[in-house]
């Protein structure tokens, strides 16, 4: 199968899978992008200063969240198994991959490009800045990241192979004489596959950082034109060198992730209730049971939620601690960030593998307490990671009026979005549980 | 018979868990073997690892002659497998998802469309497969092990939930695909629906092969009565509950 096949068939199941108007990543890109503007008009009037750091802060947060889906363009992908058992060759395996990659960094510069327009009103070269740097950071998402996220993985894969090649040598199923291997290896790693991509993506941020002060017509710590520069050119070095090996690695890289995480599924530790989750337990009555259930299933199933919580944290506790001269754009960034997440985290809450509506239809527990279970879930988590480190950052600030309201607005809607009916609405068959992250 | 596939001291862990021990195995061309045991006794784990969707601990794994960890893709080509529940793309219709199997497999979409015909399927071809009940998943996982020129065919508890109808058809099925040298390792707790069709019955238990029947004993076996196969089983395995 060729690359072209199997991109035609890859973009027929996704236009499938994402029907309905919000499904579409165009009119997403252009949603993002109205709000984006309309902010960056509003930060317009305090200043140019105020108004290209807001615009930074959410193009750094659009961008983020980017490059973390590029795992999931790649390998991390429910049909990894399927296309794992198929003889497709690495390389068109590779040219879907990174089409899709394509695809998802166009629309978020399309996004972020929108959203720099209204600093046309400034200067039309201070415009241009701020779309350069979308571009480069647009470059960077669709060919630097997949292929940072592909080298990451054909370390697993090269690493797990070599395991192997080392037992059979052990075991005497190859010639050659070596007492390195042990009868029960020890399971591999397969944090590489988020950890190298996401310092990867801290690296580009920390670069994209250093020429924030030209980007408003200051003195960058460093000429722009070497930041932009390295990194459009090492992505283009990059994913050249990629898709010449793409062709040997690629179909290894996606059977040994598919089948690595199976074999960690098949592993999961079991850990007990933490003490939040059992204080959160008692206060919610009937709803102990079910609420029980969703918080050790969330904790195995995305443990990402809880990594990216912390990271949020993180920030905005150095925000209530630094107290940087102009916080608005920065705890803007974490709370719509927070809240974007949050609403994708509280929509998993009522999916499979966390909810089987239809095995709860056959138990005795009401829809009230399995919805409460679930808006207890998300206020533990949103409470936790960013309302509090959230209303610590907002009251150490001369005026705290801005950061109490996004973080009111926030919460309205994450828990809003909570609090809605979908419990038991679901007469479609579940699927079974395939890898997700 | 040619040797289409073969097993060497597969061992696989799960973490601590030892779930394959040490199995050796050979299918041969147009053989229809039986995989039987008890829950957690690592059939599933075994045909996976022979699909190449799990990559064994240590041991060797050859399709068609092509070692299964050197020459994947080559290995694979040769392969069919029903996974449990079926791999299917949940948004596609039915004849798109084995066409595009189909189409990785290097035939075309007439292929898929005859294995769907042969199967009964043609009616629920433009269904999505998002909206099939568990049978009908199951045929379809079943189609599209079928489709291509496959010359192994693992199916895990493929056969469970099929109608009187349905399984009649795809019992045909496979005994075709067997005569036309396909060799098929299948695990099922149907024993009934194995004693009809099976050339060979394999158990495992802890992950080990603790019976191999097939030929002259398989068939002083089957002459013993209606249940002998169960008896031979439940002879075998302790009823200890799932491992």
């Amino acid at each position: 199968m060729s690359g072209r096949e199997l991109i035609r068939w890859s973009s027929l199941h996704e236009a499938r899978s994402h029907r309905g108007v919000l499904g579409s990543s165009l009119v997403v890109a252009l949603l993002a992008g109205g709000v984006l503007a309309g902010w960056i008009a509003w930060r317009s009037g305090a200043s140019p200063v105020s108004a290209s750091r807001s615009w930074l802060a959410g193009t750094l947060v659009a961008f983020a969240l980017a490059f973390m889906r590029v795992p999931f363009h790649l390998y991390w992908r429910a049909d990894a198994a399927l296309l794992a058992q198929l003889p497709i060759d690495g390389g068109p395996l590779f040219d879907a991959a990174l089409w899709r990659c394509i695809r998802a960094a166009a629309a978020t510069t399309l996004a972020v490009a929108i959203g720099a327009a209204p600093l046309a009103q400034f200067s039309t070269e201070m415009l241009v800045r701020h779309l350069a740097v979308a571009g480069c950071l647009g470059v960077t998402a669709a060919l630097f990241m997949p292929a940072v996220a592909t080298w990451a993985a054909t370390l697993v894969a090269i690493s797990q192979t070599d395991r192997i090649a080392a037992l059979r040598v052990a075991t005497g199923i190859d010639s050659e004489a070596t007492n390195r291997a042990t009868a029960q290896p020890p399971a591999p790693s397969t944090a590489a596959l988020g950890a190298v991509p996401g310092f990867a993506s801290t690296l580009v941020i920390v670069a994209v950082l250093l020429i924030s002060a030209w980007l408003a017509g200051g003195d960058p710590a460093v000429p722009p034109a070497i930041v932009l520069g390295s990194l459009v050119g090492a992505s283009v070095l990059a994913i050249v060198a990629t898709r010449a090996s793409a062709p040997r690695v690629m179909g290894q890289i996606l059977r040994d992730v598919s089948a690595l995480d199976r074999q960690r599924l098949a592993n999961l530790e079991i850990h007990p209730p933490t003490a939040i989750e059992r204080a959160i337990a008692r206060l919610i009555g009937d709803a102990a049971l079910p609420y029980s259930k969703d918080a050790r299933l969330m904790r195995r199933r995305y443990p990402m939620a809880f990594a990216l919580g912390a990271l949020m944290f993180l920030v905005l506790a150095i925000i209530g601690l630094a107290r940087p001269d102009d916080p608005t754009p920065w705890l803007t960034a974490v709370l719509v960030g927070g809240a974007v997440y949050g609403l994708a985290v509280a929509g998993r809450l009522f999916k499979p593998p966390i909810e089987l509506a239809r095995m709860s239809l056959t138990l005795p527990l009401s829809s009230t307490s399995l919805r409460r279970a679930k808006l207890a879930w998300v206020i533990g988590w949103w409470t936790m990671f960013v309302a509090a480190p959230a209303l610590f950052a907002s009251l150490r600030q001369p005026d705290p009026l801005i950061g109490l309201a996004l973080l009111g607005g926030g919460t309205v809607v994450v828990l809003g979005f909570s609090i809605r009916p979908r419990c038991r609405c679901s007469p479609r068959p579940e699927p079974g549980n395939r890898t997700r992250r | 018979m040619a040797v289409i596939a073969k097993v060497d001291a597969l061992t696989i862990h799960y973490g601590k868990r030892l779930a394959v021990d040490g199995l050796s195995l050979e299918l041969a061309a147009g053989e229809i073997a039986l995989l039987l045991g008890p829950n957690g006794a690592g059939k599933s784990t075994t045909l996976s690892a022979i699909a190449g969707t799990i990559v064994p601990t240590s041991g060797t794994i050859t399709v068609g002659g092509e070692d299964l960890s050197r020459a994947p893709r080559s290995a694979r080509a040769k392969v069919g497998f029903a996974d449990q529940p079926p791999a299917l793309y949940e948004f596609f219709t039915v004849a798109e998802h084995v066409g595009f199997v189909a189409q990785a497999r290097g035939s075309d979409q007439d292929a898929a469309h005859a294995v769907l015909a042969e199967l009964g399927l043609s009616k629920i071809a433009q269904r999505p497969c998002r909206e099939l009940s568990f049978g009908m998943r199951q045929r379809v996982g079943l189609a599209a092990a079928l489709v291509g020129p496959v010359e192994l065919i693992l199916l895990d508890e493929t056969l469970n939930g099929l109608d009187p109808h349905a399984s009649r058809s795809a019992r045909a099925s496979l005994r075709a695909a067997a005569e036309r040298g396909a060799a098929i390792l299948m695990s099922t707790h149907l024993l009934g629906v194995a004693e009809r069709m099976c050339d060979r019955i394999v158990i495992m238990d802890k992950g080990k092969l603790v019976a191999d029947r097939r030929g002259a004993d398989l068939a002083d076996l089957l002459a013993k009565g209606p249940s002998a196969v169960e008896d031979l089983y439940v002879s075998l395995i302790a009823d200890e509950g799932p491992t």
